[in-house]
C-alpha cells in the first residue's frame, strides 16, 4: 500500500509541474507557467513520499516509488504533449 | 607532446589503461579495505565497486584537461595497488627464507 | 545541469553517440530480453501450463531425501541442494566441489521428484552437463540465457554482456554530462518540429526519467557478468594465492569445528516447517553441507520479508535439526560488504516485492529499450542529409528493433507446439533462428523500408494474438481451471498478449503520408 500511495502523491505533483512547465508551454505557443521558486517547492514536495518510505525503514517501497515515479513522469510528459501533429 | 600524440595517449589511458588499472586496483583493495565483522568486506567490496572504478578512470581520462595528470593518477594507482599485491606474494616467500 | 567546456561536451557527445552506435543493437537485445526475463517465472508457468501452487517444500520430503542419500555414493554427500523445478517438482542435487581446468565446478547426481513423490529422473555429471534446459522450461531458459550471455559459450558470453553493461554505464553518465538543461527539458516533447528535434526530445525525456535505473541496471548487470569470469579469479589470486575454493568458503561458508563422525541428518520436514514459520514463507532454496556428518549445516533461503530487499536466510544444525540463527546471505555475520552484495540481485531482477516490483522493472526495461531506439533514430536522422549510404543502418535498426521481439514470439509459438511432443528444447531456439533468418531475408528483399517495418509490426501483432488460443487448443489449462487452481498468471498473460496484439494491430493500420522538413542545424551538444 505504501509504495502505491507514495507514487500517487508524487504523480499528482509531477503532473502539476508538467502542466505549469514554462518550456513546454513555449513549445506549444502558450504563455504562462510556474515561477522557478514555485517549481522548486513542488519538486521538493514530489520527492517527499520517497524520503518518507526511507524514513519508515522500507527500502523496497523506496525503490518501487523511485521507479514508479520515473515512469509516471515519462507517462505524464507523453500525455501532456500528445498532439495530432505531422511527424 | 603533439596534438595527435596527446590524443593517442588519452585513448590508451581511457581504453586499455582504465581496464588494467581498475583490475589492479580491485586486486590491491583486498589488502587495505578493512575486512569488517564478517571478514569478507575486503573481498566483496572491490568486486562490487570495480565497474564504478573503471567508469571513474574512463571519464577522468576523457575529461581532465591535463593528460599528464591523467597519466600520473593512473600510474600512481597502478603502482600503489600493484605493489600491495606484490608485497602479499613476497611476504610468504620472505618468511619461508627466514 | 553540469557545465562542461564546448570541447569536452563535443567529446562526450562523441563518446555517447559512438558507444551507442557500435554496441547499441547488442545492448538493445540484452535489455529487451532482460525486460522479458523479469517475468521469466510467470512466462514459464503460462507457457508450460503449470497449475500447481503448493511449493515442493510444503510437502513431506524427509523420507525421499534419506532414500536418495542411501542410493547415492557417499563421495557426493559433500553438499545437497534442494530447489523447485518445473511445476513445483523437487530437484535434489547431491554433489562435491571439484576443479576443472582451474575453474571450480561441481559433480554429482541430480534427482527430480514429482508432486506425487515419485522419482521422475536421475542424472549424473557436472553442473554444466546436468543443468541445461528441460522440456517444460525451455522457453524460460531460452529467454534468460539470451539475456545473460547471448547464447555464447562461457566465459565469452558473460564478458560480452559485461562490456555491454559498461557501455550502458558510459551512455548514462555521458548523457547526464552533455545535457545542459536536463531538468528544464524534462517535460518538453516537441511534435511539430523538424525530425531531429522531435527524436532528440523523445530520447532525452525518456532517458532522463529512467536515468537512475539505467545507472543501477548497468552497474549491477556488469557486476554479475564480470563477478565470476574476471572478479573472483583476480580477488582469489590477490587474497588467497589463486585458491578460488578458499575464497568461496570464506564468503559463503559456515566455518565451524569439523566433526566428521557419521550422524543422520535431522528431520527435514520439521526443519522446513520451522523455517517457513520463522521466515513467513516457504524456502526458495535449501543447502545441506556435509550431509550425514555430525557437523552438517542446513541453510534455508527465503523471499525477503515485506519491505526488505535482501533474502532471509536461516541456519540449522544438520544433525539435530536445531535452529541456530538468522544469517546474512553473504558472510557469517551482518557486514557492509555482505549487504552490498546482497542487494545487487534484488536491484537487478526487481523480484523483491512480488508482482508489483516486477511490473515496475518491466516497464523501466521497456523505457530503456525506447531510449536505445530513439537514440539510434536520432543519430541516423542527424546524418540523413549527409549520406544516403546509411540506409543500410536504418534498415538494420528496424530489423533488430522490431525483428527481435518477432523472433522471440516465434520461439514462444514453437515452444507451445513442441512441448507436448517433448521436443521443446530443440524447437524453441530453432524457431528463433528460423524467424530471425526470415526477418533478415525480408530486410534484404523488401524494397520499401516502411512496408518492411509495417510487416514486422503486423507479424508481432498476429503472433501475440494466436498465442492464447494456440495454448488452449494444444491442451493448456483453461481460464476456469487455472483460476480454480489458484493460478491467475495463466489467464493474466493470455489477456496481456491479446490486449497487446490487438493494440498493435490497430497501430499498424495505414497512416497518411508525411512530408519531411529541412533539417535544422544543431549545436554541438545536441
Amino acid at each position: 500500500m505504501l509504495p502505491f500511495l507514495a507514487i500517487l502523491v508524487s504523480w499528482a505533483l509531477i503532473a502539476s509541474l508538467c502542466a505549469g512547465d514554462p518550456k513546454r508551454r513555449r513549445a506549444l505557443r502558450t504563455t504562462g507557467g510556474q515561477t522557478p521558486a514555485t517549481r522548486r517547492l513542488i519538486a521538493a514536495a514530489a520527492c517527499l513520499p520517497g524520503l518518507l518510505c526511507l524514513a519508515a525503514g522500507d527500502p523496497a517501497a523506496f525503490l518501487i516509488w523511485l521507479g514508479g515515479s520515473g515512469l509516471a513522469g515519462w507517462a505524464t510528459a507523453l500525455w501532456f504533449n500528445r498532439a495530432a501533429a505531422p511527424r | 607532446m603533439s596534438g595527435s600524440q596527446g590524443r593517442w595517449a588519452r585513448i590508451l589511458l581511457a581504453g586499455p589503461g582504465a581496464v588494467l588499472v581498475a583490475l589492479v586496483v580491485m586486486a590491491g583493495m583486498t589488502r587495505w579495505v578493512p575486512p569488517g565483522p564478517a571478514g569478507i568486506d575486503n573481498l566483496v567490496v572491490p568486486l562490487v565497486l570495480v565497474p564504478l572504478i573503471w567508469a571513474a578512470l574512463f571519464f577522468h581520462a576523457c575529461l581532465d584537461r591535463s593528460i599528464a595528470r591523467v597519466a600520473i593518477v593512473a600510474f600512481g594507482l597502478l603502482a600503489l595497488h600493484g605493489g600491495l599485491v606484490a608485497q602479499a606474494f613476497l611476504r610468504p616467500s620472505m618468511e619461508q627464507a627466514r | 545541469m553540469i557545465h562542461l567546456s564546448k570541447e569536452k561536451t563535443k567529446l562526450m557527445v562523441a563518446v555517447h553517440g559512438w558507444s551507442g552506435i557500435l554496441l547499441g543493437l547488442l545492448l538493445y537485445a540484452v535489455v529487451l530480453t532482460g525486460t522479458a526475463a523479469v517475468f521469466a517465472e510467470e512466462v514459464g508457468i503460462w507457457s508450460a501450463g503449470h497449475v500447481r501452487t503448493t511449493s515442493a517444500f510444503a510437502r513431506p520430503l524427509d523420507s525421499a531425501i534419506r532414500d536418495l542419500a542411501a542410493h547415492t555414493p557417499e563421495r557426493f554427500h559433500e553438499g545437497v541442494n534442494l530447489f523447485e523445478m518445473g511445476d513445483h517438482d523437487l530437484g535434489v542435487y547431491f554433489h562435491r566441489d571439484e576443479m576443472a581446468g582451474g575453474r571450480p565446478i561441481t559433480r554429482g547426481v541430480y534427482y527430480r521428484i514429482d508432486a506425487e513423490g515419485r522419482l521422475a529422473s536421475a542424472q549424473r555429471g557436472t553442473d554444466e552437463e546436468i543443468f541445461g534446459p528441460s522440456n517444460d522450461d525451455a522457453l524460460k531458459t531460452f529467454l534468460v540465457d539470451t539475456h545473460v550471455r547471448l547464447h555464447l559459450p562461457n566465459p565469452w558470453g558473460l564478458l560480452l554482456t559485461g562490456i555491454l553493461g559498461l557501455a550502458m554505464l558510459v551512455a548514462a553518465i555521458s548523457g547526464l554530462l552533455i545535457h545542459r538543461h536536463l531538468l528544464k527539458d524534462i517535460f518538453t516533447l516537441r511534435r511539430s518540429a523538424n525530425p531531429v528535434l522531435v527524436d532528440r526530445d523523445r530520447h532525452s525525456v525518456a532517458g532522463t526519467w529512467s536515468l537512475p535505473f539505467a545507472f543501477v541496471l548497468a552497474f549491477t548487470g556488469s557486476f554479475f557478468s564480470f563477478y565470476g569470469t574476471v572478479g573472483v579469479p583476480i580477488v582469489a589470486m590477490a587474497a588467497f594465492g589463486g585458491d578460488v575454493g578458499a575464497l568461496n568458503e570464506t564468503v559463503y561458508g559456515n566455518p565451524g569445528k569439523a566433526d566428521p563422525r557419521p550422524a543422520p541428518v535431522g528431520n527435514l520436514d520439521r526443519i522446513m516447517a520451522d523455517a517457513t514459520r520463522r521466515a513467513g514463507g516457504v524456502p526458495t532454496f535449501v543447502g545441506i553441507e556435509k550431509f550425514g556428518r555430525a557437523d552438517a549445516e542446513i541453510t534455508s533461503y527465503h523471499q525477503p520479508a515485506a519491505g526488505d530487499l535482501e533474502p532471509a536466510t536461516l541456519l540449522y544444525r544438520g544433525a539435530t535439526g536445531q535452529f541456530e540463527r538468522v544469517k546474512p546471505a553473504i558472510g557469517t555475520r551482518a557486514s557492509a560488504g555482505g549487504s552490498l552484495v546482497g542487494i545487487m540481485a534484488p536491484m537487478h531482477f526487481g523480484n523483491f516485492a512480488g508482482l508489483l516490483s516486477k511490473a515496475v522493472w518491466f516497464a523501466l526495461g521497456f523505457a530503456m529499450c525506447y531510449v536505445s531506439l530513439t537514440g539510434f533514430r536520432l543519430w541516423l536522422v542527424r546524418r540523413r542529409g549527409e549520406a544516403r549510404s546509411l540506409d543500410w543502418l536504418d534498415r538494420t535498426v528496424t530489423t533488430v528493433a522490431v525483428g527481435l521481439p518477432v523472433a522471440l514470439i516465434a520461439s514462444a509459438v514453437a515452444f507451445i507446439i513442441a512441448m507436448p511432443e517433448g521436443t521443446a528444447v530443440f524447437w524453441t531456439p530453432a524457431a528463433f533462428v528460423i524467424a530471425s533468418a526470415a526477418v533478415i531475408a525480408g530486410a534484404a528483399l523488401m524494397r520499401s523500408p516502411a512496408a518492411f517495418e509495417r510487416a514486422l509490426w503486423l507479424a508481432m501483432a498476429i503472433g501475440m494474438l494466436i498465442l492464447p488460443p494456440l495454448r488452449l487448443a494444444l491442451g493448456g489449462p483453461g481460464w476456469a481451471a487455472a483460476i480454480d487452481a489458484g493460478q491467475p498468471i495463466i489467464p493474466a498473460l493470455d489477456l496481456a498478449f491479446l490486449a497487446a496484439g490487438g493494440w498493435l494491430t490497430w497501430r499498424t493500420k495505414p497512416r497518411r503520408a508525411v512530408t519531411s522538413e529541412p533539417l535544422a542545424t544543431l549545436m554541438p551538444a545536441e
